[in-house]
């Protein structure tokens, strides 16, 4: 595989145990995601996205196969360092948000920034320039449950993006919100990935937010059906 | 800092159940503030009221004299001891004593009776002797023949008031001591620590009839504070400096005294510890909730990549955090109620007296062990079950928590 690859699977399974039955959520996935692209999972309801998106993560573990991230296997780390890996590497973008309510925007986003030790003059200075990029400035110190939303989103695209991941992965970031609000939000995001040259890989079963990628994967029952590169 | 501030709003979160947990803490430190104030005001008024009706609070004798009491065996550079005594200011009174056993006679009956010699002026500074006095007068300051004898003597003999009455005792010379002497008083029956068959007298009165010279056979201690009487007469014993001498606290000069104290405070003790299990209870309850609630933003917390640690400390800072302000609001009511206590007291149903002293309410003794146990009792009680859901939080698996809704 490419050496370029920041995001390799090989052979990735997922089955759940789920009382008496067996469920298959990945067959064996074998996925490339080079550096700098945008792309989209797609996939009907049950079709294994999320399942992917937290093998790829680190956040559970697959049944079998492996998953190197930025040139390393995770399924080697121990719980602690596979914690200090997504804290250094990934950035993470939830279907709901997931904001910490009692941290101001601006603390949400410096929260990372804490966790890597980076020092306060450069992190207030990071924050402020994440928020100014996400449309957010005016409003560093609300706290979520004071925002919209679309605005709750940006937040977490901030958060996401202020310590310079080499991954960022989303989760339906655009599903509880409404469409124009939706697609405003992935032109923004594919603004700093082409800006920042960040890789993104985000699912959706929106197809609108589909149409947005640079390469589309389609999952249907845990197994790849389609993968479609596309200039825009 | 983060955790604190994060610690801090977490608590004002529910605003209702914060308070309600800081004031189930902050009323179990007062009602153990408040037991711990009146059980060492009881205590303490008992052992003064039993120490002052006697045996001072601590005492000095001729080594060996306590285990067996002779006549011979006495402290003899009385002037030495007496000039180190005064020298010390923890020492707020003192009072020497020479004893010895000896004959009583009256009309036909003999019985034998225990000989006490004091010094009155001294006795009143230290003790309360006087006031156990059931009829008569007390001994005279200048020696006489003039006694106080003990409920029980007196009813051995059939004496009373301006009865005479001779003893024969055994002198110091190895002569025999003989005279006669009449009752001045009577000793209270039932309020009085002087249950056998006592006489006292001047102490130069009890020398002079016993061939003695000037020397003591106990001399008792009364301490600025009765609480410090074992490191006090430890100062005593390093201020006189005498292998000959031994200087011990009422603790051990009234070993079962001391002994039935300390098996009493016991109780109060299990009943504090009942009070504590409850507040444990109902702060464990409060933080399991809380954590339970919050599930899912540590898993976010933990996706991020937020060490184990991180959140262990954060559910932690918390517990201490409304421990400390609890231990604050407590430590500040039981200040009010125990200076009430203190000032005011709580009525005895039933009083009692004792040594002619009239104990008709329980006082509160205000002392900072007061406050220091119920605050470290509340805050290790409160971090000891916060482990426990600190734990929990901790060791959350992001997606589990993820998925939580
Ligand atoms: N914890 C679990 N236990 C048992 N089965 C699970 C579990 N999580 C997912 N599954 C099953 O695995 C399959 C894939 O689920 P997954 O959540 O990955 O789908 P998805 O594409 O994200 O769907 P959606 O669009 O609804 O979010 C489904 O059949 C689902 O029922
Ligand atoms: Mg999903």
């Amino acid at each position: 595989m490419d050496k370029e690859n920041v995001i390799e699977t090989k052979g990735v399974t997922k089955t759940y145990q789920s009382g008496e039955v067996k469920v298959h959520a990945l067959h064996p996935v074998d996925l490339a995601v080079a550096r700098g692209e945008f792309t989209a999972i797609a996939g009907p309801s049950g079709s294994g996205k999320t399942t992917l998106l937290n093998l790829i993560s680190g956040l559970d573990t697959p049944s079998s196969g492996k998953v190197r991230l930025a040139g390393r296997e995770i399924g080697a780390m121990s719980q602690s360092e596979l914690s200090d890996f997504r804290r250094d590497h990934i950035g993470f973008i939830f279907q709901a948000y997931n904001l910490i309510p009692v941290l101001t925007v601006e603390e949400n986003v410096e929260y990372v920034l804490l966790l890597r030790g980076v020092p306060p003059g450069e992190r207030a200075e990071r924050v402020k320039r994440i928020l100014e990029e996400v449309g957010l400035s005016g409003k560093h110190g609300r706290f979520p449950s004071q925002l919209s939303g679309g605005q709750q989103q940006r937040v977490a695209i901030a958060r996401a993006m202020v310590s310079g991941p080499d991954i960022i992965l989303a989760d339906e970031p655009t599903a509880n919100l409404d469409s124009a609000t939706g697609a405003a939000l992935m032109d923004m995001m594919r603004g700093l990935n082409e800006g920042r040259g960040m890789t993104f890989l985000f699912s959706t079963h929106d197809r609108m937010i589909m149409e947005k990628s640079t390469r589309l994967i389609a999952l249907k029952d845990g197994r790849i059906d389609s993968d479609t590169r596309r200039q825009r | 800092m983060l955790l604190l501030r994060m610690a801090l709003r977490n608590l004002l979160r529910n605003r209702r159940r914060t308070l309600l947990t800081g004031l189930m803490m902050a009323g179990g430190f007062t009602f153990f503030s408040a037991t711990l104030g009146l059980s060492d005001g009881t205590y303490g008024s008992i052992i003064d009221m039993f120490t002052r009706s006697r045996t001072g609070h601590a005492q000095i004798h001729a080594a060996g004299y306590l285990d067996r009491p002779s006549l011979y065996n006495s402290i003899k550079d009385l002037d030495r001891v007496e000039r180190t005594l005064d020298g010390l200011k923890v020492v707020k009174a003192w009072a020497p004593r020479v004893y010895s056993p000896a004959l009583a006679f009256a009309g036909s009956k003999t019985v034998g009776a225990q000989i006490m010699g004091i010094d009155p002026a001294r006795e009143r500074r230290a003790m309360r002797l006087e006031s156990q006095l059931a009829e008569g007068s007390f001994i005279q300051d200048k020696p006489s023949d003039g006694v106080v004898i003990s409920a029980r003597l007196a009813s051995a003999l059939a004496l009373k008031p301006g009865d005479e009455f001779s003893m024969i005792g055994q002198a110091a010379d190895g002569s025999i001591a003989n005279d006669n002497f009449r009752v001045a008083g009577v000793l209270s029956a039932t309020e009085s620590s002087f249950e056998g068959p006592w006489c006292l007298m001047h102490i130069d009165k009890a020398r002079e009839f016993l061939a003695l010279g000037r020397e003591a056979h106990e001399i008792a201690l009364v301490f600025t504070d009765y609480r410090k009487a074992e490191a006090d007469a430890g100062l005593v014993a390093a201020a006189l400096d005498d292998p000959k001498l031994d200087v011990e606290p009422w603790q051990v000069t009234q070993k079962e005294f001391y002994q039935a104290m300390r098996l009493d405070k016991k109780g109060g003790d299990i009943s504090n510890l009942i009070i504590m299990g409850i507040v444990a209870v109902g702060v464990l309850n409060t933080i399991l909730m809380a954590v339970l609630e919050r599930t899912r933003e540590y898993g976010v917390l933990k996706a991020l990549g937020t060490r184990p640690a991180f959140i262990f400390g954060l559910i932690m800072s918390e517990v201490a955090l409304l421990a400390l302000i609890s231990c604050a609001a407590g430590a500040l009511a039981s200040l009010a109620l125990n200076h009430y206590l203190s000032v005011a007291g709580i009525p005895i149903p039933k009083p009692v007296s004792y040594g002619g002293v009239r104990f008709t309410r329980m006082l509160s003794a205000v002392t900072p062990l007061v406050f220091l146990r119920p605050a470290y009792t509340v805050l290790s009680a409160a971090l000891l079950v916060g482990l426990f859901p600190a734990l929990k939080a901790a060791r959350i698996t992001p997606v589990k928590a993820l998925g939580s809704r």
